[in-house]
Order: C-alpha cells, then structure tokens, then sequence
C-alpha cells in the first residue's frame, strides 16, 4: 500500500478559536505534504488572558501578527511562560489570521473538528447552509483538550486519522471500492489505536 | 490512465487554481466531447467527467446566470455516462451533480417548455430512483443484509437527490419550487402527480429510518441531514418529518455480522449524535416549534435530544473502549434474519417481474397487502359468505373463523407490522355492515359451541377418578381447542394433571425490597413519557369525584404515594415510612421547586391523622414536618422568601415546636430578615400560631441582644 498523501484530499481542521488545537493540526498536516485549512467556530478569538476572568478576546480576521504584538505589549514574560506568543508566532506563519468557520465558503473532503461543540456547530451550520452544493463532506470528531501537550498528541492523532483515510482513498480509487464503505470500520480501527480520544462522525453535505 | 486523460486531469487541477470561472467549463466540454467521441470511454475519462460536471455546477466563480444552459448543454451525456456506467465513484458524482442542477433544469423546462430536456430528466430521475436500496452498480452480494451497508456513496448521493426532488416539487417560497409551473403546463404535465410523488419520497426517507433492520450509520445520518434541508427549505413538511423521525429507533438496530462490536458501537453513538444535532438545528431555527400541534413534539424531541447527551457524555467519560461486547453486540437473529431475507426475496421477485423500475423496491408489508388484496377481490363476487358451516373443518383458529373459504386463505397477516395491521383492522371494522358482521360472528359462535360440546363429551370420556374435581375448570376446556404446536407434547406430559404449586409467602425482607420497588415505580411515573387515556366522566356529585379519574403523570404519582404512605400501608411503619423517605428524598433533592410537593404530602399525614385521633394528636406529621424544617432551615437563602413563606402559612398545624425551628433562621446574622419576615407573615396571617411566636421573640430577646430591638418591634406592633 502506498504511503504518499494524495494531494487531491482537501482537509481542514476546525476548533473554537483556530489558535491552538486547530493550529498545531493545521500546521502537522501541511507538513506532511496535505491540502489543509483551518477554522474556529466560536463567536470570537478568546485567549487567556493576566487573570482568568479577564481573557483576552478578538475578533475574528485579526492577524495573529497584531495579536502577538498586542500580548507582547501586556506583559512579554507571562505570555511566553504560558507558551501564547511561542504559539501565535508559529500560527502567523502558517497564515493570516483566524477565521470563522460559519463565514469560510471553501469545500473540504474531511473536516477534523477538535472538540464535540465545534463538530455540533459545524454539522448544525452544513444543515443551515441547505445542502445547495451536493458535495459530500465527512466530518470527523476528535477530543482533545484545549492545552499545549494535548495539541501536540491530538495532531499527531489527526495526522494518523488523514494518512489512514489517504491511503485507503488511493486504494479504493484503484480498486473501485466505495471509499463511503470503509470509512466507519476504519475509524474503528483508528479509535482502538487512539482509546483517549473519543470519536464522532458524520457524512453531510455542502 | 491515458495520456488524454491524464491532461485533462492536469488541466482540471490548473483551472481550479486560475480563473476556474472561465476554464473550468472549457474543460468540461473537452470532457465531456472525448467521452461523447470515444467508442469505449475509460472509467477514470467517466468520472473525471462526472467530477467537472459537478465542479462546474457548484463552483463559485462559475457565474450562476450561465450555469443552468451548462447543465442542460451537458445533461444528456451525463445522462449517458451514469446508465452505461458501472464504477460507484462515476455514477455517485453523478447524481450529486443531477441534484445539484435539477432545480435550474425544472425552472428551465417550465420558462422554455423543453420537452427534450425534460424527457431526459425524467429519465434520469426515473433510473436514479429505481436504483435506491440497491447495490447499484456492485454487484449484489450473497447476504443480502449486508448489501445494505454497501455502495453507501451512491446511497447518500441518492437520498440527496430524493431531498431536492421533494423541495422542488413542494409547492414553497424557497427557491424554485413547483408552484411556478402552470397546470396546464404543455412539458411539464401532471403537475399534482409531482405533488403527491413529492410526499411519497418524503415517506419513503421517514420509513426508510424506521424501517432499515441493520445499523446503516451513514445513511441514517445522510438521511437526517438531508430532512433537515427539507424542514429549512418547505417547513410546511415539518410535522410529517417530526413524526417519522420519533419512530426512528436508533436501540433497534441490529448488526451486521461481519462488523466488529467497537464498530457497532460508534455507529450507534454517531447516530445518536446526528439526531441530537437535528433537534438542536430544529429548535435553533425555530422550525420545531413549542406552540399549538408542535408543542408535542417540541417537547419529546428535547427530550431525546437532551437524553442523547446524556447518553453521550456517558460513554465518553467512562471511555469509548470500556464496554462488555456481550451487551454492545446485538446481531439479528437467524431465524428472523431467514424471514427478512424470505420476504425480500418475494418483494424483488415480485417487483422484477412487474418490472417497475420507476418505484422504489417494494416493503415486505405492501407485497402481502397486494397478496391480500388480489385474494379478496377473487373472492369479491359472492354476496354472502361461502363457507356458512356451523362446523369448524378441524380445531384450529383458522377452521374456526374461515367464512370466505373452506379452511384458510395461506395468507399470513401476522407477517404484517403492528401499524399497518392496526389500520387494516379498524379500517375492516369502519366499513363492515352490521348486520353481515353479526351474521358472521353468529357462524363462528356456533363452531365455538360445536367444538366445546365436542370437547367436553371427549374429555368426560376419558377422565379419571382422580381428576373428577379439576375437568370443569375453564383451563382444562381451553386446552382442549389445541394448537398443532401442542400435539408435539409426549403423551405422558399430555395425560399428567399439571397444577402450580401454592406460591410461598414472602419473607419480611421480601416484602420490604418489593415495596422499594413499588415506590421506585411510582417515582418514575412522573418521568414516563407514555399518554394517559382520556377520561371525560364528570361526576355528579363532588363528593364522589375519584381524586384520580384524571390521571396525570406529573402530578398523579404524588397523590398515589402520598396515599400509600399515610392509609395505604398504615399498619406496617416500616413501610410508611419508606414511602415517606422517598417523597422527602425527592423534596430535598430540588427544594426550590418542589415545596408543592411537600405541602400536598404534609396536608394528606395530618388529615390523615385528625380523622384517626380523636384528640387531634399527629405525632407523624409532627415528626415529619419537623425533620423538613431541619433539613431546609440550614440551606435557606434571602432569596427563598416566598418559597418558605408558603410553606410555613400552608402547613396544616404548627406547634411551638415547630415555630421554634426558626429561631436559628432569626439569629443568623446574614439570613436574619427571612426569619422576621416569615414571623411577621405569621403573626398577621396565622392567629392561631401568634402566642407561639410571641413566646419565641421573647426568649430570643433575652438570648441575644443582636435581635432585641427587631424582636421589640414586631412585639410592640402586633401584641
């Protein structure tokens, strides 16, 4: 079987900010050579903030750029212990600035959410956008936890999760096998590999 | 793949990157012109040109003015390329692109009356249609249940198409809908057809939810969010949808033998998952509606849908790999699996040889109905009944209740659902003559007597001595009318006198956890989402009035309980008292809520009581009511005011005892002003507690100085 990605599968990675989890998603599937976007789904970009009532909160399309500088200017030391500049340096550059995924118009393959609210927002807004475009789109759900570690496995995770999926789409391209057939036995199989991270799944259309 | 191929792939590639606008319909037409030129068209030339087709309908840089005269430009080979087409991929990006022009082409057909263009897309429909529930284009495996899970691409692009037919040809403001075409429309003819045939495929995606034996998670979930375009696009098919989805019972599903339990598993909580977000995306916007005929459903489907979390949130804590596979596997039994695959079998034997390739595959339910039909049209010419014998042919149910036959009809409605055997009864009953339904039931009377005189001439034959005291008994009579199953029994079994032994009494513990049990029961009426009957008796009097002749699940458990506790097993404490737990329990769990409740079982003890005693002690109702106030006093917020004022003026009795609880309330510093003003409300409303209260001030005014001067205030005003 062959190991190299198909660069005809577009995929995207979705959490509620697109800064972290998203982000480091993002950045271990272009890496490995895919077609990747990535987006949030709150109703702002919220990161922590000096105290925990007070977050630090933008809108979406601000560049991370001016966000970095922003935080840098609250206090450099905090921000870098807590790993948000290390964070938003490396998301500037992969691309501008968060976006929303309820404002994003692009059509992906598989969308990877991160969390069970952002996979509910993004199926709850494919049902609102009324199917018009009737291109399938498998939305996948993968838990990880909104903090630096968890990122990083829960990357590694999807980046597993796209290779399987990759490989089993050349090979059902070769053998004509529906690839809509395999998909549910091959997420068993990637969730006895991965038992920390609860999966959810669903076939929806633009 | 051939070097044209491979360039119109590259080419395809480049023109999704620069001006897709203007090259990506160039590159179909160089497509589509070398499929339309090729003798034998490779399959990769086939769904390059099945993918362009549905790229150029859905891209956005296509301008959409010029997008319906591409689709129709290009309709008729697409049409061409997914008859004659055998790979999945081909014919599943096929359909998704017919839906995704098929209302431009309909708008088209009926502003320009293309008759050409018309008679394609009904072909195309037609074929598309036919091939839902099949494997099409695999070849049909040897189990026929798991060919359910099969060509899922093809399936979820299907029921796509079936969504925007049903939009389309539901009359509605969204969109293009059918209401634009004229009736006497000189293409589009038959305009109410489309109308009815609209609802149909809405049923037949509602059945197909209910009805599917196997988990076909993807399709389920395809099927869920394709009726939510429906619901968002014709809200006016909401009900219909709402109702077909509460049949859709995810736990019936069984799984497929050749799937692993962990697979089973998730489909079941992606399902699960999906019609919660359905609900949700219902109730967001508003479709699903908590007002007039809707209101029912608004309220089960929160309900699912919050039980669904719940569900979810469960699994997800214990973990996703945590489960006994004993009790997750949940395969379909073989023999039922036989009957399924016997009536699928008759169904497509049925259908092919009609061949109606305009249909979908017909139910198991509508060929025994067509069965049922053809028999009883054969037997429609004669006025009366044919067989009016007085004498059943043999003992059997059949024999008995034949009167259009000499034994039976072979058929066998048993196979029929619940649902539809319901309808076809009632529907049998409604429209039965009287008189011929007695006349009926007057033959079969007499073929009951025939055969029981029989019966008990044959078994005063062959009783015994010993037995004399037991062959009257109606069980002896009814078994003598046998089933055939029964005359497998060995002739000892069948000639031994079987009585059951007398139960043995219950143990004290016995009874306790039995009682348990029924409190549990009762407890959970309230949550029981089953419909009480309706009940319109009005009593004459009053004071006959059944305090339960309504029942209500929300209200009526309490007033059981509340019974059972304080007469029903008044001779057992023990047992009192654990109803009474179970209501305290329940009061404490939510006091804020529920202080109803315990003003309505209080009222009951010490009514209870009063009629009991002649002195008008209630030592029960004092326990109770005082072991309350202890538990409640101590969580009393400033902002429980009207809740425990309502409690202490709505209590039957207060005792010094009971007025003294507040004491504590009065002291504390923070909660002081409750405690006074619940004291006050007392005084001014509840004589008969006032020298209680004036007792309490005093000796809290020399217990503490903090209160003094309040205490002094309320004892100046009101005494």
């Amino acid at each position: 079987m062959s190991n190299e990605p198909t660069k005809s599968l577009k995929f995207c990675t979705v959490c509620a900010s697109n800064n972290n989890r998203s982000m480091e998603s993002h950045r271990v599937l272009r890496e490995a050579g895919y077609d990747v976007s990535s987006y949030g789904t709150g109703s702002a970009v919220r990161l922590p903030g000096l105290s925990e009532d007070k977050p630090n909160v933008y809108a979406f399309g601000t560049p991370y750029n001016d966000i970095y500088n922003d935080l840098r200017s609250q206090s450099v030391e905090r921000y870098r212990s807590n790993g948000l500049l290390e964070m938003l340096d490396r998301n500037r550059k992969l691309k501008k600035a968060p976006e929303k995924w309820q404002e994003g118009f692009k059509v992906f393959d598989f969308v990877f959410t991160c969390e069970e609210r952002c996979f509910d927002a993004v199926c709850e807004d494919l049902m609102n956008r009324g199917g018009q475009l009737n291109k399938i789109v498998h939305v996948i759900n993968i838990n990880i936890r909104d903090d630096n570690e968890n990122a990083k496995i829960g990357s590694k995770a999807i980046l597993k999760l796209a290779d399987m999926l990759s490989q089993e789409t050349v090979r059902c391209e070769k053998t004509g096998e529906p690839l809509e057939d395999c998909i549910i036995s091959l997420l068993a199989q990637w969730q006895e590999m991965y038992p920390q991270l609860p999966l959810l799944y669903s076939p929806a259309y633009y | 793949m051939s070097s044209e191929v491979l360039q119109l792939a590259q080419a395809r590639e480049l023109a999704m990157d620069n001006k897709p606008g203007e090259m990506l319909p160039k590159v179909l037409d160089t497509a589509m012109a070398l499929h339309r030129s090729s003798r034998s068209p490779s399959v990769e030339l086939g769904r390059l040109c099945a993918k362009l087709f549905l790229d150029v309908a859905s891209h956005e840089a296509v301008v959409s003015s010029e997008k319906p005269f591409l689709a129709s430009q290009h309709l008729g080979e697409l049409w061409k390329l997914c008859s004659s087409s055998t790979d999945h991929s081909t014919l599943r990006d096929g359909i998704l692109g017919l839906s995704r022009c098929y209302d431009w082409l309909f708008d088209l057909v009926a502003k320009t009356s293309n008759k050409e263009l018309w008679e394609t897309l009904c072909q195309f429909r037609s074929f598309v249609l036919s091939k839902w529930k099949t494997v099409y284009p695999l070849t049909p495996s040897e189990d026929s249940l798991q060919d359910h899970s099969r060509s899922l691409g093809v399936k979820l692009a299907t029921v796509k198409f079936i969504s925007t037919l049903v939009i389309v040809h539901t009359p509605g403001n969204s969109g293009i809908s059918i209401a634009s075409v004229p009736e006497n429309h000189p293409v589009i003819t038959g305009k109410s057809q489309l109308e009815s045939g609209a609802k149909k495929l809405l049923g037949f995606l509602l059945s197909y939810l209910s009805e599917e034996p196997m988990m076909v998670a993807s399709l389920f979930i395809g099927v869920l969010n394709c009726l939510a375009f429906v619901m968002k696009r014709r809200p006016q098919a909401t009900y219909h949808i709402l109702g077909g989805l509460l049949r859709f019972n995810v736990d019936m599903k069984y799984q497929q033998n050749a799937e692993s339990v962990l697979q089973y598993r998730l489909a079941k909580r992606f399902v699960e998952r999906c019609y919660k977000v359905f609900v949700q995306f219902g109730l967001k916007s508003q479709l699903i509606k908590n007002s007039g005929n809707m209101a029912q459903y608004h309220a089960k489907l929160s309900k699912i849908s919050q039980t669904l979390h719940i569900i979810g949130e469960e699994t997800k804590a214990k973990g996703i790999m945590n489960f006994d596979p004993k009790q997750v596997e949940r395969k379909m039994p073989s023999r039922e699996r036989a009957k399924y695959v016997t009536a699928l079998k008759a169904s497509n034997q049925n259908s092919s040889s009609r061949n109606n390739s305009t249909q979908p595959r017909m139910s198991p339910d509508m060929q025994l109905l067509t069965e049922l039909q053809k028999y009883t049209m054969s037997k429609n010419s004669s006025a009366g009944f044919f067989n009016t014998s007085p004498i059943a042919f043999d003992s059997t149910y059949a024999s008995v209740y034949s009167l259009m036959n000499s034994k039976h009809s072979e058929i066998d409605v048993s196979k029929l659902s619940p649902a539809v055997m319901a309808k076809l009864c009632t529907e049998c009953l409604y429209q039965t003559d009287t008189n011929k339904m007695i006349s009926g039931l007057s033959i079969v009377a007499s073929r009951y007597t025939d055969l029981m005189n029989k019966a008990s001439q044959a078994t005063d034959n062959k009783k015994r001595p010993l037995e004399a005291d037991t062959v009257q008994q109606p069980s002896k009579k009814r078994e003598v009318v046998k089933q055939p199953e029964d005359e497998e029994l060995s002739e000892d079994e069948d000639k031994q006198e079987f009585t059951l032994g007398a139960p043995a009494p219950m143990s004290e513990e016995e009874k306790k956890q039995h009682f348990i049990r029924i409190v549990g029961h009762i407890m959970a009426v309230k949550d029981s989402e089953e419909e009480p009957g309706a009940s319109n008796e009005v009593p004459v009097n009053m004071l006959h009035k059944v305090r339960l002749l309504d029942w209500n699940n929300k209200t009526s458990w309490l007033t059981l309980l509340t019974r059972l506790a304080s007469r029903g097993v008044s001779h057992n404490e023990e047992m009192s008292n654990t109803a009474r737990q179970a209501i305290y329990d329940y009061f404490i769990e939510d006091f804020g809520n529920r202080v109803a409740v315990v003003i309505e079982w209080l009222s009951e003890e010490w009514y209870y009581e009063s009629l009991n005693n002649e002195k008008g002690e209630t030592p029960v109702y004092d326990q109770w009511s005082l072991k309350i106030l202890d538990a409640l006093i101590p969580f009393l917020e400033v902002s429980h005011r009207r809740l425990f004022i309502r409690l202490v003026s709505e209590l039957p009795r207060l005792s010094q005892e009971h007025v003294d609880k507040i004491r504590s309330l009065c002291l504390d510093p923070l909660r002081g002003s409750l405690g006074f003003q619940s004291l006050k409300f007392m005084v001014m409303f509840r004589p008969p507690v006032k020298p209680h209260i004036a007792k309490l001030l005093t000796s809290m005014k020399e217990q503490d100085e903090s209160v003094r001067e309040q205490c002094e205030a309320v004892l100046a005003k009101f005494y």
